[in-house]
């Protein structure tokens, strides 16, 4: 190899290692030199973007699995500030097939882009129906296969971007709508199971930064989606049962009314039927339904004074107490004083002979009162604690009341009132906590808290929820014994509530409307509290049909819709008539 | 003559060897930095790609699972207790009253059963061991076993 041959190698090879020493040096500049920070920050901002994911709400379905609240597409229509051509275009579109107002979109669109404004939204919860009408806006042009988050082929509205994300739907509309609740827009549950279940069922949404680098795809966190639920409700049951309602206000003239079943063991509520009623896809017209305070869930939320459906309660003290008996006989006069309050009978007559059976048949408030007198006042409010009044009862709604209930020891508690309170004036229940206090007749004295949800379903795993007792009250002896009262005074009395094939035992309630000058004349509260069959409760059934106008009983009002309940409810629920019944219990067990 | 004088006097006489021999070794150098820049990027290249794919099937999964969300609620739509009393109707159906009802035992029905929606919490773990019996029974157990197989006492 010659000098000159040599003298070229070696001037390459340094032009070649000074050329890689300076790429070198500029390197370590730049990452050392004053605006390091900046490049580094703006290397970090591009390898990772800031997206908060919300998981999708969990479902709600009804005992059989059918779909009471599920979610749908719908989708967010935003611009490209710095791509707008024409404003008026957008306007135009978007009023005509979206509409939205042209006006705020103009407005809208018409923005100078700039650092802090790049992306403005439109409109939001656009139906994909109305996104399909966007994206054939311009006829003459094909569809483009890879603009997917284009809203349309139009090229005046290529600065348009649709984004799609989920938002509640709910099949059934108004069907169990005081139970379910809605969803906001904001993803947040306002009443019922959406509001007791919102942090389960929304999940945990997260902000988290989402690495752009693919080989950091795994990098991507899992969000677990919102847990589902399964109801205790049946829908079929609750469809029936607010048919019947709905029929019967208008029948009736009533101005509201809700009723309730529950499976008389387990406390499962299989219908809350309550009025008004909101179709929860429309829930912004909640004010308009729901004006003043009108409670979302009449069954959970109205208190009211109960009136003689009470007596069951004030029967089962004194039974318990041994107080009296079935056959204790009782010379009603007419006229009680108890507190120096003259209490008489519901029209005012003197029944003469009785005993505790017919007290219950003919619903006679001096002979409670009396009862009550017997029992004590300590002994009487006591049971009352005990079978739930003045708490709430537990069911898993969000917006249960409490009720109220004075007692001795209360500034507002005078010795009048345990004379009326014995047949349900003077204190104030909902219709959940008179259903569980009922419980403890069909359950052998044991009270079973009402709840709404059956099973939860997360991370692919069904958890079933088990039935919970809120204590035993009363004796097995004295639910039997009082459960036999009320089915022969019904019989005896051939009431409205009677159906045929099926023993059924329950108690009217007549109760006058307190207003500001004492109760209102002519308007009452009507309610019926049954259960059945009497040998081996199924169901719990609570009605109660506020002012109505036909009649002012409740054994003309509430007694025959109770009937009608129970009459769907033995077809829906599979119990055969009585007699088969208990035929065919007998052959099994032969 | 030794072997080092013997490679010092072949150098004298042909320096170029050693320079041939050194722009081998630093050719074999490059090729293997080559080599192995190959392999790196061909490796980057594929991860790149999967995980291009992985960002893909993660956004194909949402779209699927919001299309089931959809499909789902649009199945709950069509089979609402609204509709299908409409098209009963539409049918000829009537609603059923009790006295209607025949009333049939059928041995082994437990009646509707309710939703299952996934596997229960309770049934995924066992009570009992799920190793077979070989990998827990004693010496003794196993020749108490073999006894009784056996019709022994």
């Amino acid at each position: 190899m010659n000098r000159e041959l040599t003298w070229r190698y070696l001037m390459a090879a340094t032009v070649l290692s000074v050329m890689g020493l300076l790429i070198l040096w500029q390197t370590f500049r730049i990452q050392s030199g004053p605006r390091a920070t900046t490049f580094l920050n703006q290397s970090e901002f591009y390898s990772r973007l800031l997206r908060r994911i919300q998981p999708p709400r969990g479902q709600i379905f009804d005992r059989d699995g059918n779909l009471l609240a599920g979610n749908r597409t719908v989708y967010e229509i935003g611009v490209e500030l710095a791509s707008v051509e024409d404003p008026r275009d957008i306007a135009i579109a978007l009023s005509a097939l979206v509409g939205a107002d042209y006006n705020t979109v103009l407005t809208i669109a018409s923005q100078p882009a700039s650092e802090n404004a790049i992306y403005a939204v439109l409109a939001d919860y656009v139906p994909p129906e109305n996104i399909e009408l966007l994206k054939a806006y311009d006829v003459s042009r094909p569809p483009q296969p890879d603009v997917s988050l284009l809203c349309s082929n139009d090229p005046a509205l290529e600065s348009l971007i649709c984004t799609a994300h989920l938002q509640r739907s709910y099949p059934e509309k108004d069907l169990a709508s005081s139970v379910l609740g809605f969803v906001s827009r904001e993803g947040i549950g306002y009443f019922g199971v959406e509001q007791q279940y919102q942090d389960l069922l929304a999940g945990l949404s997260e902000t988290v930064w989402v690495p752009t680098d693919p080989s950091r795809a795994e990098e991507m966190p899992e969000i677990p989606a919102g847990a589902s639920l399964v109801l205790t409700l049946d829908r079929d049951i609750q469809a029936a049962v607010e048919d019947i309602l709905d029929t019967n206000l208008e029948q009736t003239g009533a101005e509201s009314g809700t009723i309730l079943v529950m499976h008389a063991t387990t406390g499962e509520i299989l219908a809350m039927a309550s009025s008004p009623r909101l179709d929860l896809n429309e829930f912004w017209k909640y004010p308009e339904i729901f004006p003043d305070s009108t409670p979302f869930n009449r069954a959970i939320s109205q208190t009211y004074e109960p009136g003689s459906v009470f007596k069951i309660v004030t029967m089962a003290a004194a039974l318990d107490k041994n107080v009296v008996k079935p056959d204790t006989p009782f010379m009603d006069t007419g006229y009680i004083e108890i507190g120096g309050i003259g209490i008489r009978n519901w029209n005012g007559q003197a029944w003469g002979q009785q005993n505790m059976l017919t007290c219950l048949q003919y619903s006679l408030n001096v002979c409670l009162a009396w009862v009550g007198q017997e029992l004590g006042a300590d002994a009487f409010y006591d049971y009352v604690q005990e079978f739930g009044f003045g708490y709430t009862t537990g069911i898993d709604l969000a917006g249960e009341a409490r009720g109220n209930v004075k007692e001795p020891g209360d500034q507002d508690w005078y010795p009048a009132d345990l004379g009326t309170n014995t047949f349900g004036q003077g204190i104030a229940v909902t219709p959940v906590q008179m259903v569980m206090a009922v419980s403890a007749l069909t359950n052998n004295g044991q009270m079973v808290i009402p709840h709404i949800v059956k099973s939860l379903v997360q991370d692919g795993s069904q958890y079933n929820i088990s039935p919970q007792y809120a204590g035993a009250p009363i004796t097995a002896q004295t639910a039997k014994t009082l459960s036999e009262m009320l089915a022969v005074s019904l019989e005896q009395e051939a009431s409205n509530a009677l159906v045929p094939g099926y023993r059924v035992a329950g108690k009217t309630g007549t109760a006058q409307i307190p207003g500001p000058n004492g109760y209102l004349n002519n308007q009452t509260n009507t309610s019926f509290v049954g259960w059945g069959p009497v040998d081996s409760p199924q169901f719990i059934v609570y009605v109660w049909i506020e002012k109505p106008s036909t009649s002012i009983w409740a054994s003309d009002i509430a007694a025959p819709i109770f009937s009608e309940v129970v009459e769907r409810l033995v077809v829906l629920m599979n119990i055969p008539p009585d007699a088969l019944r208990l035929e065919l219990a007998a052959a099994g067990a032969n | 003559m030794s072997r080092t004088k013997r490679l010092i006097q072949a150098y004298r006489q042909a320096p170029w060897r050693k320079q041939v021999q050194l722009v081998g070794f630093i050719v074999a150098g490059v090729a293997i930095v080559a080599l192995i820049a190959g392999i790196y990027l061909d490796v980057t290249a594929r991860a790149a790609t999967m995980g291009r794919a992985v960002q893909s099937l993660q956004g194909a999964r949402e779209d699927l699972e919001q299309n089931l969300e959809d499909l789902e609620t649009e199945l709950a739509y069509l089979n609402s207790v609204a509709t299908m009393h409409a098209r009963a109707e539409k049918l000829g159906f009537q609603e059923l009253s009790s006295s209607l009802v025949t009333y049939l035992p059928v041995s082994g029905y437990e009646g509707r059963a309710d939703a299952q929606l996934a596997p229960n919490l309770a049934s995924q773990f066992s009570t009992g061991s799920r190793l077979p019996t070989a990998y827990t029974q004693s010496l003794f157990d196993w020749f108490g076993g073999l006894f009784k197989s056996l019709g022994g006492f």
